[in-house]
């Protein structure tokens, strides 16, 4: 991990770990509904405030705290087209198959480009510091993921050019 | 040492817990809408505790127990909106529930009986608190509504004289109500408030994040409640009433869920930090004093390998247990309960349990976590 990234992602691990302080909190809207307030803010007492962390203009994570889950919500660092490209088909892949990540939303919140809403039930049966790590290790991975393929591309691109100028 | 029972499977966890009288019992709620009876409970061997009873008249998760000693009966509530009291048959030797009507139309959330056994509270998701006591001729439970709360009520909590009620509540605010009912309380005893009706309230204070627990000393004297903003408020109740004085400690760890006074001088919080925290007093002045759990030497269980296969398998094996990020944080945790605690029961001499959704039973033995028991006045 490079050293300019530690700070960020060491301010998001102890964010979340003092934003995850949630608690099963049956609504007092809607009769025996049980539902992340967060998402639903039907009550104002029962958020938090929001935090956003930003390393850059473009990398930044929004954390949504509220009485029964929290929302937490990563841009990607994009610095040209390509990696917007990249970025936008991953992470559109990976949504589609939010639930074998358990915590993963099918949408992101506006403005950014993934979300995770993790409530109390997922606190109740996991460990929640191997939450908190995986989605840092989301964090740290996604970067190299997308710089990866990004490399890949090129790389492919150079090779079909070759080619291609082969015939001349 | 803190002494650790694995009694649920940690997926499901125990969302309450109540002993009886002589903690020989213990009803614990694993995290659904069944309340389990637990016998031979002085063992400390898991495999000599006994399931005797497994109760689901609930429909939705059970959020609260209580056992009263006096009256031997149990109390609990769900998200169903219900409430059961719960009375032993002897000669048919199994618990028979009551239906208890509440007339909330939210769910409940805690339920706690006086300490003379006579009415029980019930905190509720719509923003009032019922104060239930037996009718007998028309046998059945009644209650009775406080309101003026503007959120959910998180945790409610009686005084000794069984007339006064806390609760804490969403809406950042503490309150004391006067529980006073004609029917069952023969004098009207309110500390140092001018006597007031039932469901007025005597006294409030905010806080400056939810209300997630209150809890009165055992003389009834002090009056405690924690904010989710790590925050901790004493009341003192001694000398004055209207304008008493208000000790706010801010401290370090994550928010305390639940606490009880173990005895005056001392009080033990217990929630997020998963570590229970000891507050005492000294003089007038409360203050922060430690975790109750100091850290344990990290246990290394790399397995020895004897061939090539062992070596293999313990490589896999060590794997396992650590994580991804295992040059930071260890896999395990250093304290006993590997979730947020919610639940604290005293055990008396300044004992008490806790249970957490790790599905453990944890008990805490004050004379073994190197605490200065006379200086707290424990007895």
């Amino acid at each position: 991990m490079a050293n300019t990234l530690r700070p960020y992602l060491d301010c998001v691990r102890t964010t979340l770990d003092a934003g995850l302080c949630i608690r099963n909190f049956p609504s007092q809207t809607v009769e025996r509904h049980n539902k992340p307030e967060i998402e639903v803010k039907g009550s104002k007492e029962l958020l938090l405030n929001p935090l956003t962390i930003c390393r850059t203009s473009g990398e930044r994570t929004l954390i949504e705290p509220s009485v029964n889950s929290v929302r937490v919500s990563v841009a990607i660092k994009q610095a040209d087209e390509i990696e917007e490209i990249l970025c936008h088909k991953f992470t559109r892949f990976l949504m589609q198959r939010s639930e074998q990540f358990i915590i993963m939303r099918r949408k992101p919140t506006e403005g950014y480009d993934i979300s995770f809403l993790i409530t109390h039930v997922h606190l109740e049966k996991m460990w929640k510091h191997k939450l908190v790590d995986f989605v840092i290790h989301f964090m740290e991975e996604i970067d190299k993921e997308i710089s990866g393929m990004k490399i890949a591309i090129n790389a492919r691109a150079r090779i079909v050019a070759n080619e291609f100028m082969k015939k001349f | 040492m803190p002494k650790a029972i694995d009694l649920i499977d940690p997926v499901k966890g125990i969302s309450a817990h109540a002993w009886n009288k002589d903690r020989t019992q213990l009803a614990v709620c694993p995290n659904d809408n069944t309340m389990l009876i637990y016998g031979n409970c002085q063992a400390a061997d898991k495999k000599d505790w006994k399931l005797l009873h497994t109760l689901d008249e609930h429909d939705l998760l059970i959020s609260a127990i209580d056992w009263s000693p006096v009256t031997n009966l149990i109390v609990t509530c769900s998200h169903d909106r219900n409430s059961f009291v719960w009375t032993f048959d002897e000669k048919e030797g199994k618990w028979k529930p009551s239906l208890v009507i509440l007339r909330i139309d939210r769910a409940a959330l805690d339920v706690k009986w006086s300490p003379d056994g006579k009415k029980f509270a019930v905190a509720s998701g719509a923003k009032c608190v019922p104060v239930c006591y037996f009718e007998a001729e028309h046998d059945w439970w009644v209650a009775k509504m406080i309101k003026k709360h503007r959120s959910t009520v998180l945790k409610v909590a009686w005084h000794p004289n069984s007339q006064i009620l806390a609760t804490g509540s969403s809406d950042f605010k503490c309150r004391v109500f006067s529980a006073f009912v004609r029917q069952i309380d023969s004098s009207q005893d309110s500390l140092n408030f001018t006597p007031k009706a039932f469901a007025e309230d005597y006294w409030e204070a905010g806080a400056y994040g939810w209300v997630d627990s209150v809890a009165w000393s055992p003389s009834g004297n002090t009056l405690a409640f924690s904010g989710h903003d790590s925050s901790i408020q004493f009341v003192d109740f001694s000398k004055a009433g209207d304008d008493a004085p208000v000790e706010s400690i801010r401290f370090q760890q994550l928010p305390v869920q639940d606490c009880r006074f173990v005895s005056e001088a001392a009080l033990v919080g217990v929630g997020h930090d998963m570590n229970p925290l000891l507050f005492t007093k000294s003089g007038s002045t409360w203050s922060f004093s430690r975790k109750l759990e100091e850290k344990k030497a990290e246990a290394k269980v790399e397995k020895k390998a004897t061939s090539g296969v062992a070596a293999a398998r313990a490589l896999f094996q060590n794997k396992t247990s650590k994580g991804q990020d295992s040059a930071k944080t260890s896999d395990r945790l250093t304290t006993t309960h590997e979730s947020a605690i919610s639940c604290m029961q005293l055990t008396g001499g300044g004992n008490f349990s806790t249970t957490a959704a790790d599905g453990k039973v944890v008990m805490w033995e004050m004379n073994t976590l190197g605490v200065d028991m006379n200086a707290l006045g424990i007895h």
